[in-house]
This record gives C-alpha cells, sequence and structure tokens, in this order.
C-alpha cells in the first residue's frame, strides 16, 4: 500500500489559485523532494496534507484512509507527521519536557506499555540526533541547528510512518545540513518515507530519490533528480524564459 | 525533574516555600487571639484561592482572563441562593455552585477557544459584565445593590471560620500543582509556546484549553462560595471588574505559571493592604504605588525573577523544581 496518495488536490484563497490539482504517490521507503519558486504553493501543500487548512476538491489518501475532515492531531495519529519552516519550538520548557508532548499523543501512548519505556524512547531518538547531552537544558537556550534538529526529534517520537519536513535545510550552515541530511538518510533507511520540501537545491538533489517540481500551484515536472536539472520547464519556472531578442539591440 | 508519574501522589515535588506559608498561616492564627488579624488572614486565603485558579488557565496558557469575576461572583451568588431562598447548607451549596461554575467554565472555554491575545481578554471581560448586570436585573433574587445578606457561616468562631478557607486554600492549592506538574500541565505549557506545534505533535490542544478552563472555573466558584458565606454576604462587588482585575494583578506580581507565585503573592498584598490602614488617608496611594514599583521591578512576577531562576538553590525552595546537575 502507497503511504501517501495524492490525487488533484485543489486549494483556492479568494482569487489565488495556491493549488491546482497537483497528484503524485509517495512510495514506500521513499525520500521525495518538492521543490518549486516561492509562492509556488508548496507549504500550501503540506498544510493541506497534515489537516491545518482544508481543502477545496481532490483527495489525499494516507495508508488507505482519507485525510479529509480530520484534524491536524488525529492526522498524526493517522502516522503521518510534519515539521514547520519555521522552527516551532517550546520555549520555557525543557528538552527532555519539550519531547514529552509529542509521547502523550495516542499514538504514542498506544506503542509504550511503561512510563520507563516511553523515556527510554525519548533519550534514544535524542540521542540519534545528537541532543543527547542537552537533555535537561532549557530550549531557550539552544542554537539555530539544535532548534531544527529538536523539532524533527518531536515528530519522531509520535512514531510517524510518513515524515513531512517543511525547509528542514532554512537558516542552517554547512555542516549542520550534512547533520541534518544524515538524520534524513538514516531514518530512510529505517523504511521511513520522507517529503521534503527544499530550497537548496544541491543539498536536496543528493538526499533524494524523487523530485516533484512545482511553480503557481501546479506540478510542472515529476522524476529522479537527474532528469529534473536537465527539464525544460523546471529551468523556465526557476531562471525564466530566454529571450530571442536581446534588448541592447 | 518532575516527569509525569501517572495519578502518584508526591510531597516531594511540592516547593517548600509554599507548604511553608500554610504552616505559618496556621501557626499564626492558632498563636494569635486578635480576630481582626485572623480575619485579615482569612481573606487572604479567599483571595489566593482566586489567585491560583486564575494562575492555572492564564499562567500556564498566557490568555488573560480578564472576566474572573464571572465564576467568582457567579458562584457566590448561586450557592448565596441556595443557601438563603432554598435553605441548602453551605457544605453542600458550594460544590453545587463551583459545578455550575465549572460547567460554565466548559461552555466559555469552547465559545472563546478560537479567540487570542486582546480578543480573548474581551471575551471574557464581557461574560462577567453580562452577569454583573443581570445581578440588578433580577434583584428579586439577587438583592440588586444590596447582594444577598444573612448566609449561614461554617462557624461561629472566627479561627474555626479561618480553618476552612485555610483548609480550602491548602486543597485548591495541591490539587492545582498535581495539575500543572503532570502532563496536563506540560500540555498547557506546550500550547502557550506554540499551538500548532502541539496540534503537530498528535495533541487536541482544543480539549485541553476547554478542560483548564473548566478546573479554573471550578476551584474560582468553591473559592466565591467560601467568600461569600465566610462574609455572611454576597454583593455586585464580587462580579465587577474590580475583583476581575485585583485577581489579575495579585497573579502576576507574585508570578503567573507557577502556582506559589500567585499564593504568594495574594497573601503577601492582601497584609500589606490591610498593614497600610494605620495610615488610612494615604493607603490607596501607598499600596497602588507599590504595586506600580513592583510591576517595573519584577514584570515577570516575583517568583519569577532572573536571579531565581539560575539559581539552583532558590528554585528548589521557590518553585520546587530540582534541576539535574
Amino acid at each position: 500500500m502507497n503511504p501517501l496518495k495524492i490525487k488533484s488536490l485543489s486549494k483556492r484563497f479568494g482569487g489565488l489559485q495556491a493549488l491546482d490539482s497537483v497528484s503524485f504517490n509517495v512510495l514506500p521507503g521513499e525520500i521525495v523532494g518538492i521543490i518549486g519558486p516561492n509562492g509556488a504553493g508548496k507549504t500550501t501543500l503540506f498544510n493541506c496534507i497534515s489537516g491545518f487548512l482544508p481543502f477545496d476538491s481532490g483527495s489525499v489518501i494516507l495508508f488507505g484512509q482519507s485525510v479529509e475532515g480530520r484534524k491536524p492531531y488525529q492526522i498524526v495519529n493517522l502516522g503521518l507527521t510534519r515539521t514547520w519552516q519555521l522552527v516551532k519550538p517550546f520555549f520555557g520548557m525543557r528538552v527532555m519536557e519539550a519531547m514529552m508532548v509529542p509521547s502523550f499523543c495516542r499514538r504514542a501512548l498506544r506503542k509504550h506499555s511503561s512510563k520507563k519505556e516511553m523515556r527510554e524512547n525519548v533519550i534514544k531518538i535524542l540521542d540519534e540526533m545528537g541532543l543527547g547531552e542537552k537533555i535537561w537544558q532549557e530550549v531557550d537556550n539552544l542554537n539555530q541547528g539544535e532548534l531544527r534538529l529538536l523539532d524533527i526529534a518531536r515528530a519522531l517520537v509520535t512514531f510517524p510512518k510518513i515524515l513531512l519536513l517543511d525547509e528542514p535545510f532554512s537558516g542552517l550552515s554547512h555542516k549542520e545540513i550534512e547533520n541534518i541530511s544524515h538524520v534524513a538518510r538514516n531514518l530512510n533507511s529505517q523504511g521511513l518515507p520522507v517529503v521534503i520540501i527544499e530550497h537548496r537545491l544541491r543539498e536536496l538533489m543528493k538526499l533524494v530519490q524523487k523530485v516533484v517540481v512545482v511553480s503557481f500551484g501546479k506540478k510542472i515536472a515529476e522524476g529522479s533528480p537527474e532528469v529534473i536539472v536537465k527539464d525544460a520547464n523546471v529551468i523556465k519556472a526557476y531562471l525564466g524564459e530566454r529571450r530571442t531578442k536581446i534588448g541592447l539591440a | 525533574m518532575n516527569l509525569p508519574k501517572k495519578s502518584r501522589f508526591s510531597l516531594k515535588n511540592q516547593s517548600p516555600f509554599g507548604l511553608a506559608i500554610f504552616v505559618a498561616m496556621a501557626v499564626f492564627s492558632l498563636l494569635s487571639d486578635n480576630i481582626f488579624y485572623i480575619e485579615v488572614l482569612k481573606v487572604a486565603a479567599i483571595y489566593a484561592i482566586f489567585a491560583m485558579s486564575w494562575d492555572i488557565l492564564t499562567g500556564y496558557t498566557h490568555e488573560v482572563n480578564f472576566g474572573f469575576a464571572f465564576f467568582i461572583g457567579g458562584a457566590g451568588y448561586l450557592s448565596g441562593i441556595l443557601n438563603s431562598i432554598f435553605s441548602f447548607s453551605p457544605y453542600v451549596a458550594i460544590p453545587l455552585a463551583a459545578l455550575a461554575a465549572g460547567v460554565s467554565g466548559i461552555f466559555i472555554g469552547y465559545l472563546t477557544l478560537r479567540l487570542k491575545g486582546p480578543y480573548f481578554s474581551m471575551a471574557t471581560l464581557a461574560f462577567a459584565s453580562i452577569l454583573f448586570k443581570l445581578s440588578f436585573i433580577f434583584y428579586e433574587i439577587t438583592g440588586g445593590e444590596e447582594g444577598i445578606s444573612g448566609l449561614d457561616v461554617f462557624a461561629d468562631d472566627p479561627t474555626k471560620d479561618f480553618f476552612v478557607a485555610w483548609g480550602v486554600m491548602l486543597a485548591v492549592y495541591l490539587i492545582l500543582t498535581f495539575y500543572a506538574q503532570s502532563k496536563h500541565g506540560i500540555i498547557l505549557k506546550a500550547i502557550r509556546a506554540d499551538e500548532d506545534a502541539t496540534q503537530s505533535a498528535g495533541i487536541n490542544t482544543a480539549y485541553y484549553k476547554i478542560e483548564a478552563f473548566a478546573i479554573s472555573g471550578f476551584m474560582a466558584g468553591i473559592g466565591g462560595g467560601v467568600f461569600a458565606h465566610s462574609q455572611m454576604h454576597i454583593g455586585p462587588t464580587m462580579l465587577s471588574g474590580y475583583i476581575s482585575i485585583i485577581v489579575v494583578l495579585l497573579a502576576m506580581i507574585g508570578g503567573m505559571g507557577t502556582i506559589v507565585g500567585p499564593l504568594f503573592g495574594a497573601i503577601a498584598l492582601t497584609i500589606l493592604n490591610e498593614y497600610l490602614r494605620v495610615v488610612e488617608e494615604y493607603r490607596i496611594v501607598i499600596y497602588t504605588g507599590i504595586l506600580i514599583l513592583l510591576i517595573y521591578l519584577a514584570p515577570e512576577g516575583i517568583l519569577n525573577l532572573k536571579f531565581v531562576k539560575k539559581s539552583r538553590i532558590l528554585t528548589f525552595i521557590l518553585l520546587g523544581e530540582r534541576k539535574p546537575v
């Protein structure tokens, strides 16, 4: 069964067609990249999939179940967890406390038999993310890269069957990007499908197996990274059309 | 670090400072035979109930409830009516009134769920003013401006009367600290930091907000009922904006989001207010002056001051948090 099937998904904000019948599938164990110019509708797509925005038409099928009409927390309990473009840390809490929040969701509670097991799982995830030493620190004292990792770590506590990362590389240094790429690849090697929105194409292309290109709400291309970088439509969307007459003459 | 242990109650996570306040109040009232002092402590205890129950909603979610008089006065009136017209005993009337306040907390919580910031405050303010006006419209039941007098007291002896308020305060304090340290408190703090992120952690945030509203209303209702019966009178002041604002001030100066803070703030400031009666002409000026000074020096409240949070020993003594090394 495909983890995620999106079929002619549309969303309109007043006069703006934010998503215009976008369709694609996420296959088991796949890393999918979603790219597109600013304002193309990538984050809207995530918001529609994760239940934060109602969509107008089309369907989103998550492991055979439609997400339509479900609340965001119900979709998390179905096994889809997302992170946000801007980090959303729980300021005013300690790292451990912040990590406990998602472990109180129904899905995580079902997986754990005891509080001790829950705690051990949280510590294990933090260790894998390289945050093991920060466990008792206050979230306020972490840097941008660590906050990003904490966001992803929080998402993992809910035992996702598919993970949506919204611009996980933005605002990070090269080394931090390497770190997050490594984490994503690691998760994927355990069989978790990951969908990534990203602007840093060089780093993204190394990571993903399939790329979906969105522009003005429409899907304009889909394929492996090698094919996408040569696609005429994609180049047009990013760089504009080549003019035959050049204004100097 | 107090990770929630499922429904296990322990004194280990209690703030020594908070417990010391209780002990000090009890010892003082047993030793002193000055009725005036005991009366003051009783009022302080009741204000502490208000401030603490306000704190569980606003301190933990940062949505400022400016209509707390709705719960306090509403429950006070209801238990007064049950007592004076239907001659219920206060021990029955107060829980019933508090239950009604809790249920209306669910109702208001549901209606104001999507409101944030000033809009939330204004909506809660409106609910309180509606009740304030209603108390004048239905003057046959509520006594209009006079209020309802001659309610049954708990005991004739002021010391016993004080201990009823003290016991209720202790119970409210223990329940609220327990609630705040449980998973519910952690989730409320997460909602305060970021509601969307809490939802994407798979938490039904609406449920937890309404639950906090209901508990806050219920506890305030108990406080309002105890106030009405210990004063033998309930009047429209308890429904007015005055009481709402006093509660906000007491809790904010003590330190929001700590439960101990509002307890300390309410008791210290009520005692200070009464102590200033020695210079009655200037009392209001000095009292407000001190409030302004405190807000200026400790905008986040006395127990949330930076040096308290930084010091391991002070955090433990005042807030009961054991910082891991």
